[in-house]
C-alpha cells in the first residue's frame, strides 16, 4: 500500500507537470502566427527572393542597431499598456484579438532608434482557429482607436469603407480594406501612400522618433502578398523605405528588444554545436550523470522484480450487476431535476412498505386507515410523522433543492423513530 | 532479488549528495565517489551473507476438488534448512482462475512456521494452485530476497453438492414422505403399496370389502405417494445467471439447488432430466432414474461454460416442450429484469403451463431491498431508493403475473433456495399435481 502511494504521488507529479506545460503552451504559439496567413514569414521569403536581406528576430541573433535599414513591426496587440487576459473559454479565445503580447515601453525603444515600419493589427485570434477571413473577425474600430491612443498618433482614425475585396487602379488588393482617414491627418503624420479612400501608409514624427505606419497589414503578410500587384507594392514601399548603405530588413515579431546597441558583434546567428552538449557531460555534471544513471538502474532493478502475483485488473467477462443498474437508473432519475417528484415516490414507496409492514403484503394500501392505525400504535412520534409527511406534500418544482434535501431528511428522521416505536410496540415493552 | 526500498532511497539521498558536493566544491568528487564505492561494497557484502531462497521450502496439502462457494483450510509448513527463518517472511499465493487466498500473518517459531491457508473457489471451472511466493529482507536490509515455490496443483471447481454429502436433503425428503408427516399422505396417495389388518383408529374408507370379504377378516389398503414422474431442471445460462450475489454467480446457486433437488428426486422414486439454455438450448440429459440422474447431471454441469449473452427464452421452451412427451415437473431457474423483458418468457412459460407442472425459481437480490431503504437522504440516495423500489415492484408483476396463470414461483435469497426448492417439491409430489 504504502509503495503504491509513492507511485501514486510520483505519477501525480508527472500529471502536474504535464498539465503546466500543456497550460504553458496551450495558446497559440508565435511559430504558427508567423506562418499563417497573417504571418510575416511570406515577407520574408519574398524579400530575400528580391535581393533585399531579411533578417527574422530571434533570441539567438547577434545584430546592432546600425546593421538594420528598415525594422518591420507588426503589432499583434491592441493594448501596449497591459497584458491581455488569458481567454476564458472557446468563445473568448476566437474573439482575442491579442495573438503577441507587446510592452508599451519595448514598442518605444524599438520605433526610437532604428527606422521603423509599424504594421497595425486587423484581425482576431479567430482566423488562425478558422483559416478564414470573415469581416465578424475584424478587430473593432474602437479598440484600433485604443491602440493609436496609446501609440499617441490619436489623431489617426481608420476607415473600412468598402466591404469585401478592394482593387485599387495600381493592383493594391485587400479584404475589408483598412485605410487612415484622409481628413484627420494633420501636424504629426503625413500621408506617404494613398489611395482615393484613404491613406494606406503615413510617416509620424512623434517625441524623438519617426517612423512608418502602415494601416492594412494585409498588404504585406503572408496571404495579402498572393493577391493582385501587393508583392510589388509591398517591394516598393520597403525599398523606399531603407536607409541608404544598409540592405538589411529586420522583421521584428519579438516582444523583447533583440538588437544590441553597439556595433561591434559578429552579423550572425551564433551557431549551436557539440561542444554546447559536451559542456554537461564533463565534471561536475558526469558525476551527477552517473550517480543518477545508478539510482535510474536501482529502481529499474526493484521495478522488474515483483513479488506476488500480477494484479488482475479486469474480469474476464461481462456480468449483470443490480448495483450498477440501479446506479445508472438513479442517475437517470436525478437529471431529470423533478427532485419534488422524486422525494415524493420516495415517500409514497416508504408509506408503502410501512403499510406492508403493519397490515401484511396482502392488505391495499390506503393512506387514512394506515394514519389511524398509526396514530394508535405509535401515538409519541406520529405527530412528528404526520408533519414532516405535510412537509414533503408540500414542495413543489419551485421548491430549492436544499429546501426538497431537508424535508426528506425530516422525514426519514422522523421515519426512524416512528419504526423505533412501533418495534418497540411489537416486542412488548 | 530486488532492491529494498533502503536501497532505493539511499541511492536517491546519495544522488542529492554528489549534486550539492560537486556543485559546492569543484574538488569534492573524490569523497562522492568513496560514497558511492562504499554503498556498492554493502551492497556486495550483503548479498553474499544473506541466505538465499532456495534455504526456505514449503510444504502444502492442497484439495484436488472444491465445492463453488466454499472454503478450505489449507495447511501450510514452512521449513529452513539453514538456521532460522527470517522474522519478516511475507507470503503470497498464485492461484489460476476463480480461487482467492486469504493468508494469515506468519508465527515464526524457530526453523518451522506453521499457517492455515484459506481458500476460497467463487466459480466452477478447472483452477490451479501455481505458486507460493516468499520473500524476507538480506541481512543488511538492502535486498528484498524474493523466491517462488512452484505447485502447479491442479482444483476443481464444482457445484456445491454438501446438503447432499451430509443427508440433510435425504433426512428432509424421508421424513416428509415416509417418515411421521408421510402418515397423513400416505392414505392421501393414489398408488397402492400393499394390504394390511385394519386395526382400530384407521379410516374406515380404507378398508378394502372385497379382498376384507375373500380373507374372512377385516384388511384396509394402503396407498402412497406416486413415483417414477418426470422432473426437468431447465437452467438459464445468460448473461443474467451471471450477475454475483454474496460472491457466488446466480447459474451455480441454480446448480446447486438444482443437485439438490435432483437427490431429493432421486430419493422421491422420481426421473430427473436436466436442460441449460442461453441464447439456444445448450446442454440436454434425458430423464433418467433419480441416483444415475445425480451423477450423470453432477459430472456435464462442471463443465457448462458460463455465458455472457442474452438469453432465448421461446427458443429454449419451445425446444423443451418439443423433447417431453408426458406431463412432467418442469423447474425453470431463470432471471428478468423488468415486465417488458419478461414477457417473452411469460408468454413461452404460459403454453408450457398447459401440460406441465412449472415451479419459476428466481433469486432475490438483496441489494434491492437495501437500496430501497437508504440510511442517508441525499437525492442520489433517494433516486436510486425509487429506482429500487420500481425494480422491486416490476419483479412481483410478473411472478404475480406467473402465480396467477397457476406457475409456482420461488423468489428467495440465495442461501435458503435448497431448503425452499426441496419443499416445494415434495409439497407439490405430495398434493399429486404431477
Amino acid at each position: 500500500m504504502a509503495e503504491n502511494r509513492a507511485s501514486m504521488l510520483i505519477f501525480a507529479a508527472f500529471a502536474i507537470l504535464l498539465a503546466l506545460m500543456a497550460f504553458v503552451f496551450s495558446g497559440i504559439s508565435d511559430r504558427a502566427i508567423k506562418a499563417s496567413p497573417i504571418g510575416s514569414d511570406g515577407l520574408f521569403h519574398w524579400l530575400n527572393a528580391n535581393e533585399i536581406e531579411a533578417v527574422r528576430s530571434h533570441r539567438r541573433t547577434v545584430l546592432s542597431e546600425g546593421d538594420i535599414a528598415l525594422r518591420v513591426l507588426p503589432l499583434l496587440d491592441t493594448n501596449l499598456y497591459s497584458d491581455a487576459p488569458e481567454p476564458f473559454d472557446a468563445r473568448e479565445r476566437l474573439s482575442n484579438p491579442t495573438l503577441r503580447d507587446l510592452d508599451w515601453s519595448i514598442f518605444d525603444e524599438k520605433i526610437t532608434y532604428v527606422s521603423s515600419l509599424v504594421i497595425l493589427p486587423k484581425w482576431r485570434a479567430g482566423v488562425l482557429e478558422h483559416g478564414l477571413l470573415d469581416p465578424q473577425l475584424l478587430i473593432p474600430k474602437g479598440q484600433m482607436a485604443g491602440l493609436l491612443n496609446q501609440i499617441g498618433i490619436e489623431e489617426l482614425t481608420l476607415t473600412r469603407n468598402r466591404p469585401g475585396f478592394t482593387q485599387t487602379d495600381d493592383g493594391l488588393t485587400a479584404y475589408e480594406l483598412q485605410l487612415f482617414h484622409y481628413t484627420r491627418l494633420d501636424g504629426l503624420c503625413t500621408p506617404v501612400l494613398s489611395v482615393p479612400e484613404g491613406v494606406l501608409l503615413a510617416r509620424c514624427a512623434l517625441r524623438d522618433s519617426t517612423f512608418h505606419i502602415l494601416s492594412d497589414p494585409d498588404i504585406l503578410n503572408t496571404h495579402g502578398l498572393a493577391l493582385g500587384n501587393n508583392a510589388e507594392v509591398a517591394l516598393g514601399i520597403i525599398r523606399s523605405l531603407m536607409w541608404e548603405g544598409v540592405d538589411t530588413v529586420y522583421i521584428d515579431t519579438s516582444t523583447t528588444i533583440t538588437l544590441d546597441v553597439s556595433g561591434d558583434e559578429d552579423r550572425a546567428l551564433r551557431p549551436r554545436t557539440a561542444d554546447d552538449l559536451s559542456r554537461f557531460l564533463t565534471y561536475p555534471f558526469s558525476l551527477i550523470l552517473m550517480g543518477a544513471g545508478a539510482a535510474f538502474l536501482i529502481m529499474l532493478w526493484r521495478g522488474l522484480a515483483r513479488f506476488g502475483p500480477a494484479l488482475q485488473l479486469a474480469d474476464d467477462g461481462h456480468a449483470a450487476s443490480t448495483s450498477a443498474s440501479l446506479e445508472a437508473k438513479g442517475y437517470v432519475l436525478q437529471m431529470t431535476g423533478e427532485d419534488h417528484a422524486l422525494v415524493q415516490d420516495y415517500i409514497t414507496a416508504r408509506l408503502h412498505s410501512l403499510n406492508r409492514d403493519i397490515f401484511g403484503p396482502k392488505t391495499r394500501f390506503d393512506r387514512g386507515t394506515l394514519t389511524k392505525k398509526l396514530a394508535a400504535l405509535a401515538p409519541h412520534t406520529h405527530a412528528d410523522f404526520a408533519a414532516a409527511l405535510a412537509r414533503v406534500a408540500n414542495v413543489d418544482a419551485t421548491t430549492p433543492t436544499a429546501a426538497i434535501e431537508d424535508a426528506a431528511y425530516e422525514f426519514d428522521e422522523s421515519y426512524r423513530r416512528l419504526s423505533d416505536e412501533l418495534g418497540h410496540v411489537s416486542r412488548g415493552h | 532479488m530486488r532492491p529494498s526500498r533502503l536501497s532505493l532511497l539511499i541511492a536517491v539521498g546519495l544522488v542529492l549528495i554528489t549534486c550539492a558536493i560537486t556543485l559546492a566544491q569543484p574538488e569534492g568528487g573524490a569523497m562522492v565517489q568513496w560514497l558511492w564505492a562504499l554503498f556498492g561494497l554493502a551492497a556486495t557484502v550483503d548479498l553474499v551473507i544473506s541466505r538465499k531462497g532456495r534455504s526456505v521450502a514449503a510444504l502444502l496439502d492442497l484439495p484436488d476438488q472444491m465445492f463453488v462457494g466454499t472454503t478450505a483450510d489449507v495447511p501450510l509448513t514452512l521449513r529452513s534448512a539453514t538456521g532460522p527463518l527470517p522474522r519478516d517472511l511475507r507470503v503470497q499465493a498464485q492461484t489460476r482462475g476463480a480461487l482467492d487466498t486469504t493468508i494469515p500473518d506468519v508465527d515464526i517459531t524457530e526453523d518451522t512456521a506453521e499457517l492455515t491457508l484459506t481458500l476460497t473457489c467463487s466459480a466452477r471451472g478447472a483452477f490451479a494452485f501455481e505458486q507460493l511466493w516468499l520473500m524476507w529482507s538480506s541481512r543488511l536490509g538492502l535486498f528484498d530476497i524474493i523466491t517462488a515455490k512452484r505447485f502447479d496443483h491442479a482444483i476443481d471447481g464444482v457445484p456445491n453438492i454438501q446438503p447432499v454429502l451430509s443427508g440433510q436433503i435425504t433426512t428432509q425428503v424421508q421424513a416428509e414422505l415416509y417418515g411421521v408427516k408421510d402418515s397423513q399422505f400416505r392414505g392421501e396417495g393414489s398408488e397402492f403399496h400393499q394390504l394390511r389388518d385394519f386395526t382400530t383408529g384407521m379410516d374406515t374408507r380404507l378398508i378394502d370389502w372385497k379382498r376384507s370379504a375373500r380373507h374372512g377378516s377385516l384388511v384396509a389398503r394402503e396407498t402412497h405417494v406416486e413415483q417414477n414422474h418426470q422432473i426437468i431442471m431447465c437452467v438459464d445460462n445468460g448473461h443474467l445467471m451471471r450477475q454475483t450475489i454474496d460472491g457466488l454467480p446466480k447459474i451455480d446457486c441454480a446448480l446447486n439447488a438444482a443437485l439438490a433437488t435432483t437427490w431429493a428426486a432421486g430419493i422421491g422414486g422420481d426421473q430427473v432430466g436436466f436442460m441449460a439454455f442461453d441464447s439456444r438450448p445448450g446442454l440436454y440429459i434425458p430423464p433418467a432414474p433419480g441416483r444415475t440422474a445425480f451423477a450423470r447431471i453432477r459430472g456435464q454441469v462442471a463443465g457448462l461454460a458460463y455465458k455472457s449473452v442474452e438469453s432465448n427464452h421461446t427458443l429454449a421452451l419451445a425446444h423443451l416442450n418439443g423433447l417431453l412427451n408426458r406431463r412432467s415437473l418442469i423447474i425453470v431457474f431463470t432471471d428478468f429484469v423488468d415486465r417488458i423483458t419478461a414477457q417473452l418468457m411469460v408468454e413461452n412459460l404460459a403454453v408450457l403451463s398447459r401440460h406441465h407442472v412449472l415451479v419459476v425459481v428466481t433469486l432475490k437480490d438483496p441489494v434491492l431491498e437495501q437500496t430501497a431503504a437508504p440510511s442517508d437522504s441525499s437525492m442520489a440516495a433517494i433516486a436510486k431508493s425509487v429506482a429500487a423500489q420500481e425494480m422491486s415492484k416490476e419483479r412481483q408483476m410478473v411472478l404475480d403475473e406467473l402465480r396467477r396463470m397457476g406457475v409456482v414461483c420461488l423468489d428467495v435469497a440465495p442461501g435458503s433456495l435448497s431448503p425452499e426448492l426441496v419443499s416445494t417439491y415434495i409439497d407439490i409430489k405430495a398434493r399429486e399435481m404431477i
